[in-house]
């Protein structure tokens, strides 16, 4: 646990930060500061992915962060900052006495289940117990029952994050309706979309979060079993997860009688080998039971019969992150935030052609622009803004024309896009619209397991055509055809 | 995933169907972004004839003499963009159609 009188250095230590050098500034911290009185701690992703790696260091209360940090500037941070006490004012990205232009990226977001990415240690259980972690399951054990934990969550208005924004609720009260002593809970982190990164670093930066959500999901519908579905291709979050199960049951909240009670629940890991579509929830219980992904006809519903042909509840990543904070801080302390169908913030990849990408969490109901100006600084070629990809490739595009969109589920529906997991892809004038379709088409083409026919050779046939109108062998008649 | 594959190429046509005549009807990519339907040129005015451009042009489709303007062979040039890159000078520039005569000047 983080001694608050003492100073302290966190690196930002994310797949983002790893991968623009975090590890090494980490370490020539652990080098420069032997010996001091200061401690060395690293966090996740604290989401201004432009600025990596990052480095956050509080001296008597105050907090500065440092962005582009390489391991030559460590010693100057120790020397001036941490030791003569001077800020290096040239290298801060954010202060609270300092005015930068970063400081719009994270004063724009409303940030409710981000808050603790990159402020707490994603490898202790007990950093995640110091900002309050577990004390939502804790209060839902002691003071509400299944039903009262469900009813809860309908009034926040909490809708699936990870694209298809069903009621979350809902989904919940019909698997526990659903007759039948075994159940189970999965949590779909098979983040699949080209662009997006909001899973990943969720898992890596508060592993604990989806965990506690799942296990009041557990405990709302009657489940006792969770599977964790991720790709492999995230090693680090995978790393992150099974070190929190281990410390999770360790403390008795995995496991038989959880906190004293009569609830048990546990939970595994299954790794997925990364097919796009065993993000879809029929896919992706065919692959947790062994068998080729491929969807199936709905219905039966999985709250009918899922898993096993059990009654199973499949919720992404960012919905179960969400439950913890609605249970501990009430409906209405969340359904404040948003629109009158969409509530609460929605995390969002931002990435493309952006000056500030990262990961940002806001209200629903802001637009487009405010997210691509304010949060995003525009464009990162000074270009102006073209077309703005939502939902990735089951996703649409919007035009700059209808920036002033509000981001919630009816709205960019109505225009032909979907809000999507999260992924938000920014595309300045240079890119072509017909070459960006195809793109997504080649990857929906690659993607599709062939079991329908419509995707099958639909998506082939698609292809084709963008294929040759970007060779200039387009037909005209095509352009008849598109009338309709 | 059948369902939702083409809303990319919906949601274009919709909002981008200049885009995707000009493609079609003219020949030209506006974006200057699809191979098949850009060129590219070596400015007279601007060429200084160092070289540069012939030395790492892949495909050996820039020639011409020192100190005098180069020029691209449209048959053997693949496209590529190297050029642009390592043009000092900013000389070459891409033109929308083939180079070929098709959707030139649109």
């Amino acid at each position: 646990m983080i001694n608050s009188n003492k100073a302290t250095v966190t690196v930002g230590l994310a797949s983002c930060g790893i991968a623009a050098g975090a590890q090494k500034v980490y370490d020539a911290f652990k080098e420069s500061l032997e010996g001091l009185s200061v401690q060395l701690d690293f966090s996740g992703c604290m989401g201004m992915c432009y600025k990596e790696p990052l480095v956050e260091v509080k001296v008597e209360g105050q907090q500065f962060i440092y962005g582009k940090v390489q391991p030559e500037q460590v010693k100057r941070i120790v020397e001036e900052h941490l030791q003569a006490k001077k800020p290096i004012t040239e290298w801060l990205v954010a202060a609270e006495q300092l005015e930068t232009p970063d400081k719009t990226f994270l004063n724009r977001q409303q940030r409710i289940l981000l808050k603790n990415c990159g402020v707490i240690n994603p490898e202790t259980i007990e950093s995640y117990f110091s900002v309050d972690g577990y004390k939502a399951i804790k209060k839902a054990l002691k003071d509400m029952s299944p039903e009262q934990v469900i009813e809860e969550i309908k009034l926040s208005g909490l809708r699936g994050r990870g694209g298809g924004g069903f009621p979350t609720a809902t989904k919940w009260a019909l698997t526990r309706r659903s007759p039948g002593k075994d159940k189970y809970v999965i949590c779909n982190a098979d983040e699949g979309d080209p662009g997006a990164f909001m899973d990943r670093s969720v898992l890596e930066s508060n592993p604990h979060s989806v965990l506690e959500g799942m296990l009041l999901a557990g405990y709302a519908m009657g489940a006792n079993n969770g599977y964790i579905y991720i790709r492999a291709e995230y090693p680090l979050a995978v790393k992150r997860l099974k070190l929190a199960l281990a410390e999770a049951r360790s403390k008795g909240l995995l496991g038989a009688n959880i906190l004293d009670s009569s609830f048990s629940f546990d939970i595994q890991i299954r790794e997925g080998a990364g097919a796009f579509v065993c993000g879809e929830e029929t896919a992706l219980i065919m692959s947790i039971e062994g068998k080729r992904g491929m969807p199936r006809i709905r219905p039966p519903f999985p709250s009918e019969a899922g898993l096993w042909g059990k009654p199973t509840s499949i919720n992404n990543v960012e919905t179960f992150a969400n439950v913890p904070w609605i249970i501990l801080n009430g409906a209405n302390s969340f359904n404040q935030y948003g629109t009158e169908t969409s509530k609460g913030t929605k995390v969002f990849a931002l990435a493309g052609n952006i000056a500030r990408g990262g990961l940002i969490e806001v209200p629903m109901g802001i637009t487009i622009n405010e997210i691509v100006y304010d949060i995003g600084g525009g464009l990162a070629s000074g270009k102006k803004l073209k077309a703005v990809q939502t939902g990735g490739p089951s996703g649409g595009c919007i035009p700059a024309s209808l920036s002033d969109t509000p981001v919630d589920y009816e709205s960019l529906r109505k225009i032909g896009a979907i809000m999507g997991s999260g992924g938000m892809l920014i595309m300045d004038e240079s890119t072509c619209m017909v070459d960006m379709a195809k793109f997504f088409l080649n990857f929906t083409q690659e993607e599709s397991c062939g079991k329908c026919t419509f995707c099958r050779i639909g998506t082939k046939r698609m292809l084709e055509i963008l294929e040759r109108i970007t060779q200039g062998e387009g037909q005209r008649e095509i352009l008849n055809s598109w009338r309709n | 995933m059948g369902q939702t594959a083409p809303n990319p190429v919906l949601t274009t046509i919709k909002f981008f169907r200049e885009e995707y005549e000009a493609h079609i009807l003219h020949k030209y990519c506006p974006a200057k972004k699809c191979k098949a339907l850009i060129s590219y040129e070596v400015l007279t005015d601007k060429c200084k004839g160092c070289g540069r451009c012939s030395k790492e042009c892949p495909s050996g489709a820039i020639a011409g003499e020192k100190k005098k303007p180069f020029t691209v062979e449209q048959e053997k040039c693949v496209r590529c963009g190297l050029c642009i890159n390592v043009c000092k000078f900013g000389a070459v520039q891409v033109l929308s159609g083939n180079g070929k005569g098709a959707g030139k000047n649109v």
